[in-house]
C-alpha cells in the first residue's frame, strides 16, 4: 500500500464522520496540513471513534498515542504513522517468509 | 418558602399510536392502537408482536447521520419527544434568564439495550479491542436526561430515575418537588424507552411477563378482560415540560393542566410480582391525595398501570377500591363517580416511557373533557369490577386525575392532576 492510497482511504474515513471537513473530492483543499484537535474536531468521542475506524481499515493499534495528540497532530502526520506501522509490518512479514523458507 | 404552584405547559409524546401529541390524541379518543406483528420478531422469539414507533433512528434524528449513529434509540425518542414539549411550552430555551433553574430530570426503564447487544456481539466476535467508544455513552440511562439537556442548555438539576415502568412518573413527581419547593422553575420530565430487542423480548418472554397472542396482535393488550394473557412491550416517550406558577404566568404561558399530588412507595415483597396485599400501592395513592389536600371522591379519572397481566390489573383493582371506597362505583357523564382507564391497551407498554406518556393522556383528558377508553375490553373479569371506559372515549368534565404506574421491583407512583381553572 503506498502513501496516497494511505492518503486517500484516511481522507474517506475521517469525511465519514468528521463532517466539517470538505469532501474527498475537493483537489484543492489541503488535508494533510489540517490540525485535528481542535480545528478539524474538539469531540474526544469523534477522536476516539475515528481511531478505531482507522485501526479497523489499516490493521493497526495506535496503542498510546491516538491521532489529534502530540506527533501526531495533522492528518498528514497521521498518514506518516499509519505508512510506517504498515511498512513496518511488511518488512515483519517479509522477514518471517524468508526465516520459514531458509527453514 | 411556602409551595408553589406548579404546571404544565408542554407535551411530547412518540408512540406506535402516534408520532406527535396531536396524532397521538386522536388516536386514544379514536381507540386506535398501534400494535402490529414484527418481522424481526418472527421465528425466533416466543412473542412476534409489540408497539414499534414507525420511525427508523434516522428518521428520529431528523436525518442527522452522526445523532442517529451516536444516541441509542431510547434517547433519540427522548429527544424527539422533548422537542415537541419544548416547542410547545413556548419557552426560548436559547436564552435563558437563569438555566441554573432550569431542571431535566429523564429516565428510562433499561436503558439503551440494544445498543448493550450490538457492543457485546462486537466483544465476542472481534475482542475487547474493537467495542465501540460510544458504548458507555450510548446505553447509559441517564444518557436520556443528560443529552436532553445539552439539545436545551438546561444547567439545572440534572439526573434520571430508574424504578422499571412507574420510571416516568417518578421523574415527573421528582421535577414537581424542585419546582414547588423553590430549586428551581422549569423542568424537563419524563421518559423514554426503546425495549423492543432480542434480549427485550426475550427475556420478558422468559418471566412470561409478554402476550403470546402472535394471530391477533391488535387484540393482545386487553387490561382489565378476563382473557388478557400478559402486556405487549412497545416503545416511546413522554415529556412533559413543568413550570411554577407564577414563571408561567408571567410569561403568559397556555396551561394545559396542574400537577397537585404525588405519592411514592416501595412494595419491599418481590422482584417482579405484585405485593397481594395492596398495602403499598394503596398507600402510594393515598399518599398522593394527602399531597394534594383533596379527598378520594373529589378524582373523577385514574390512568391505571393496567398492563393487561392476571396479577397486575386485578391488583390494581383491589388497591383502587379500597382508597376510592364507594366513590370507585361506575362513573357518570356528569363526572361523579370515578371513571379507570388503561392506556396501555392501545400504546402497549412502554415500561420506563409509561408515566409520561400516560401523563399526558390525564392532562389531555382534563384539559378536553375526555376520558380514554380502555380498548379491547369484551368479556369482564369478576376481579376487575370498575368502571375502565370500555372500548370508547367518553365526555366527562373531571376535576382531578391521577395516574398510577408500578414497577417491577415494587416501585409505585401515583400523580394527581388538576383542570387548570386559574
Amino acid at each position: 500500500m503506498d502513501r496516497k492510497r494511505i492518503r486517500d482511504e484516511v481522507i474517506e474515513i475521517l469525511c465519514a464522520k468528521l463532517h466539517n471537513l470538505p469532501q474527498p473530492s475537493d483537489d484543492d483543499y489541503d488535508y494533510e496540513g489540517q490540525v485535528l484537535v481542535p480545528d478539524i474536531t474538539k469531540d474526544p468521542l469523534d477522536v476516539a471513534e475515528v481511531s478505531m475506524d482507522l485501526e479497523d481499515a489499516f490493521g493497526v493499534n495506535f496503542e498510546e498515542v491516538l491521532p489529534g495528540d502530540a506527533g501526531m497532530e495533522t492528518l498528514g502526520k497521521v498518514v506518516d504513522y499509519l505508512e510506517s506501522r504498515i511498512i513496518g509490518q511488511q518488512k515483519r512479514t517479509a522477514a518471517t517468509k524468508k526465516e520459514l523458507a531458509e527453514d | 418558602m411556602a409551595d408553589r404552584r406548579v404546571v404544565v405547559t408542554g407535551l411530547g409524546v412518540v408512540a406506535c399510536n402516534g408520532l406527535d401529541v396531536a396524532s397521538f390524541w386522536d388516536a386514544i379518543k379514536a381507540g386506535r392502537h398501534g400494535i402490529a406483528t414484527l418481522p424481526a420478531l418472527v421465528g425466533k422469539y416466543t412473542t412476534t408482536f409489540g408497539g414499534a414507533v414507525a420511525l427508523d433512528n434516522l428518521a428520529l434524528a431528523g436525518g442527522d447521520t452522526k445523532i442517529a449513529r451516536r444516541k441509542d434509540r431510547f434517547v433519540l425518542l427522548g429527544l424527539k419527544a422533548a422537542a415537541e414539549a419544548m416547542a410547545d411550552c413556548g419557552l426560548d430555551y436559547k436564552n435563558w434568564k437563569n438555566p441554573f433553574r432550569v431542571a431535566t430530570i429523564v429516565g428510562s426503564g433499561i436503558g439503551g439495550l440494544a445498543t448493550i447487544e450490538e457492543e457485546h456481539t462486537t466483544l465476542m466476535q472481534r475482542g475487547a479491542t474493537r467495542v465501540s467508544p460510544m458504548l458507555v455513552p450510548k446505553m447509559i440511562v441517564d444518557s436520556s436526561a443528560g443529552d436532553i439537556s445539552i439539545a436545551y442548555g438546561a444547567k439545572g438539576p440534572n439526573y434520571s430515575i430508574t424504578t422499571a415502568c412507574a420510571t416516568g412518573s417518578h421523574c415527573i413527581g421528582a421535577a414537581f418537588n424542585h419546582i414547588r419547593s423553590g430549586l428551581c422553575d422549569v423542568a424537563i420530565s419524563g421518559g423514554c424507552e426503546a425495549p423492543i430487542t432480542g434480549l427485550g423480548v426475550s427475556g420478558f418472554n422468559s418471566i412470561k411477563a409478554l402476550s403470546t397472542r402472535n394471530d391477533d396482535p391488535g387484540k393482545a393488550s386487553r387490561p382489565f378482560d378476563r382473557d388478557r394473557d400478559g402486556f405487549v412491550i412497545a416503545e416511546g416517550a413522554g415529556i412533559l415540560i413543568l413550570e411554577s406558577l407564577e414563571h408561567a404566568t408571567a410569561r403568559g404561558a397556555r396551561i394545559h393542566a396542574e400537577i397537585v399530588g404525588y405519592g411514592l412507595t416501595g412494595d419491599a415483597y418481590h422482584e417482579t410480582a405484585p405485593d397481594p396485599s395492596g398495602a403499598a400501592g394503596a398507600a402510594c395513592m393515598q399518599m398522593a391525595l394527602d399531597d394534594a389536600r383533596i379527598r378520594p371522591d373529589q378524582v373523577g379519572y385514574v390512568n391505571a398501570h393496567g398492563t393487561s397481566t392476571k396479577f397486575n390489573d386485578a391488583g390494581e383493582t383491589a388497591i383502587i377500591k379500597r382508597v376510592f371506597g364507594d366513590h370507585a362505583k361506575a362513573a357518570t357523564a356528569a363526572g361523579k363517580g370515578l371513571a379507570v382507564s388503561s392506556t396501555k391497551s392501545m400504546t402497549g407498554h412502554t415500561l420506563g416511557a409509561a408515566g409520561g406518556i400516560e401523563a399526558i393522556v390525564s392532562i389531555l383528558g382534563l384539559r378536553d373533557g375526555v376520558l380514554a377508553p380502555t380498548i379491547n375490553y369484551d368479556n369482564p373479569d369478576p376481579d376487575c369490577d370498575l368502571d375502565y371506559v370500555p372500548n370508547a372515549a367518553r365526555a366527562a368534565k373531571v376535576e382531578y386525575a391521577l395516574s398510577n404506574n408500578l414497577g417491577f421491583g415494587g416501585h409505585n407512583a401515583s400523580l394527581i392532576f388538576k383542570r387548570f381553572a386559574g
